[in-house]
């Protein structure tokens, strides 16, 4: 998932979570300070009637008549007087509660305010009420009102919040696209900043560049260095190879001599060939293939064999393919894999019994291809199976020992997992489990 | 057939053109690629063997010029840049063949025979050795009217060494002809033996082959007189 719609999909829920929270308690907040107003409401009118009463008697509320009490015209708040059968305990500060009231057939919900007090020598109670009713319907409407508000927020924040966000992070996406995703090694080293005015990301572009520009340049060098090598290294072997092949056609050449020249010049090949190997190998182990080919298996073994044919009928070596013709391989290199099979497939014959067999099997085991070449050959020790990929130390590489490290080297290169089982005289069995994807460097 | 021979090491072009001129060739040596450009402004070759590493230059800008004013001109790389990819990029541009360094005068001189061959559209006459004709342009051989049937390894072969009669040719240069240029040069595996066993097998079927000789088991020759 990327970071934008991560951090968008945080500040969604984060919001929910407060706005959730902010509507649950808003009846109750509402209902709090509701009540606080009314109760502040309900003293303030105590007060003035006390002042009313003091200033004019209670002949001012009750005009003769035993009590008082009067409604306003909607019933929302009221006010009453009566006497009262209570001695001077009762007397005291005032006291609020929620009572239930059947006006003219109306069930109201009141705060009423009680209070005892005595004049004229007589006990009278003071209640002082204010309906309820028309506050409850506010705190519905308040909570759907508030409820559309905070969702016209929301979406509008969220919106906000993805759109900068991704104006945000928009060099960070151009790092990824233009560093990673489109880059191929060895990489181009025009490199443009990417232009932003985040330092982090300004940081990120500079070392990655930077790493980049690196590995670009240890790749050069190295293919300089093998480029070189090569030039310094196959050049006098060109020339005495040249000269002794002159020499070999003077007409007046005794025998004894043809044969210690072409000696020699077999000799000079032998040289040659260990030159041209470990500067492959140079070459395959510092990455100057492209792991770029989709490879059909089937085929490229019938290559294979049928340039060792000769070999293997020669030894009356029986061989059997049971390997797909469809499986195909990606990321890979051909060539390196024909040389990589051509090795294995070779040793199998040299190292093979005459009238003995090679069997190269398919097994795909749901994510990964696997090949596996057996022979009836004559196997080899714990301790040659040590050896067998070791430079020149190596005694399944007939000739310069350096047959299974070419093996290795390409298997590595390609991430091809190479296991190998072996008893002398038994024979060998080489698997070769293929990557299931794009190797990783 | 006149060569231009681009190769700024002395005694290797020293060595090229003795054995090029023994084979009848006309043979100019270049060793910069401004003495290149300079001669082939007055000069037409045949072919033109050149090197990519040269002290004022790379090569594969020569090939560009020679493709554009030579179009006639065969060109045969000679480097000691043999990866693949070079191989690739140097045929892309236009050259005829590309031999990596070391490659052995036999393969060169067989390689420009084949060159010449080719842009002359000039059809070789079927060789004669002992009692068989060798058409290399269909890749046949023949016993008086009969086909001999030889796998495509065992006719090369054989004509490599036909080409380069009376020379004897070890078993590596012989591999690395069949193997071609992407293979290692592998002096101890019996290939090559095997190949010569066969063809003789399926020759003297017809006739003797006392020509096919080995050189002490380091080679062979075809020695005709």
């Amino acid at each position: 998932m990327k970071l934008n719609t991560k951090f968008t999909l945080y500040f969604a829920f984060s919001k929910l979570l407060i706005f959730g929270f902010f509507l649950c308690i808003l009846p109750i907040v509402f209902s709090w300070y509701t009540q606080y107003s009314i109760d502040r409401f309900l003293h303030g009118q105590e007060t003035k009637v006390f002042d009313k009463i003091r200033e004019n008697g209670m002949e001012y509320y009750l005009q003769g008549e035993q009590n008082y009490g009067s409604y306003t015209m909607l019933k929302e708040d009221y006010i009453a007087i009566q006497t009262a059968r209570a001695d001077s305990s009762d007397l005291g500060p005032s006291h609020i509660d929620n009572q239930r009231r059947i006006v003219e057939s109306d069930t109201l919900n009141y705060r009423i305010l009680h209070r005892f007090f005595e004049a004229d020598g007589k006990m009278y109670l003071l209640e002082i009420g204010r309906s309820q009713h028309s506050i409850s319907l506010y705190a519905a409407i308040l909570q759907q009102v508030a409820l559309v508000i905070l969702m016209v927020l929301f979406l509008l924040t969220i919106s906000v919040d993805y759109f900068y966000g991704r104006h945000l992070l928009s060099p960070l996406q151009r790092i990824i696209r233009y560093r990673l995703s489109e880059q191929q090694f060895p990489f181009d080293l025009e490199f443009k900043a990417i232009p932003t005015t985040t330092t982090d990301f300004r940081l990120l572009d500079e070392h990655l560049c930077d790493l980049m520009q690196r590995a670009t340049h240890a790749y050069t060098r190295e293919k300089d260095f093998t480029a070189n090598a090569s030039h310094e290294l196959l050049t006098p072997i060109s020339i005495l190879r040249g000269k002794i092949e002159n020499m070999l056609i003077q007409p007046d050449l005794n025998l004894e001599l043809q044969e210690k020249l072409l000696s020699s010049l077999q000799t000079l090949d032998r040289l040659n060939g260990i030159v041209k190997t470990l500067l492959f190998l140079a070459r395959v182990d510092s990455g100057q293939y492209q792991r770029t080919h989709k490879v059909l298996i089937r085929p490229l073994l019938t290559r294979v064999t049928e340039e060792l044919e000769p070999l293997m009928a020669e030894k009356q070596i029986y061989l059997s393919i049971e390997v797909p013709k469809d499986i195909a391989l990606s990321h890979q290199h051909e060539e390196l894999l024909f040389h990589l099979f051509h090795n294995l497939i070779n040793n199998a014959i040299i190292y093979n019994r005459p009238q003995g067999w090679i069997n190269i099997t398919h097994n795909f085991d749901g994510t990964n291809h696997q090949i596996i070449i057996s022979d009836s050959g004559v196997g080899m020790t714990a301790t040659e199976l040590e050896n067998l990929f070791e430079r020149f130390r190596s005694k399944y590489s007939k000739g310069n020992g350096l047959g299974m490290s070419i093996v290795k080297s390409i298997a590595d290169f390609l991430q091809i997992n190479i296991q190998i089982n072996s008893k002398p005289q038994k024979g060998t069995t080489v698997y070769l489990y293929f990557p299931s994807k794009e190797p990783i460097d | 057939m006149k060569v231009l021979i681009v190769e700024d090491e002395p005694e290797l072009a020293r060595e090229i053109t003795d054995f090029l001129r023994l084979e009848q060739y006309d043979c100019q040596v270049c060793s910069t690629l401004a003495d290149a450009i300079r001669v082939l402004r007055d000069r037409f070759f045949d072919a033109i063997v050149l090197d990519l590493s040269l002290p004022d230059g790379d090569g594969m800008n020569l090939l560009d010029m020679i493709r554009t004013d030579h179009p006639d001109s065969a060109v045969v790389i000679a480097s000691a840049r043999g990866a693949l990819e070079d191989r690739i990029l140097g045929l892309k541009n236009g050259a005829d063949d590309y031999l990596p360094k070391p490659f052995s005068l036999a393969e060169l001189h067989i390689r420009l025979f084949a060159i010449y061959r080719r842009r002359l559209g000039h059809t070789a006459q079927p060789l004669q050795v002992g009692e068989f004709s060798i058409d290399i342009e269909n890749r046949a051989v023949y016993y008086q009217d009969q086909e001999i049937v030889l796998f495509k390894k065992e006719f090369d072969i054989l004509t490599y060494l036909l080409l380069n009669k009376n020379r004897p040719l070890s078993r590596s240069q012989l591999y690395e002809h069949v193997w071609g240029d992407l293979s290692f040069p592998n002096t101890d595996s019996n290939y090559i033996d095997v190949h010569i066993k066969n063809i003789r097998k399926k020759m003297s079927v017809f006739a003797p082959v006392p020509w096919l000789q080995s050189v002490r088991g380091i080679g062979y020759k075809i020695v005709l007189p």
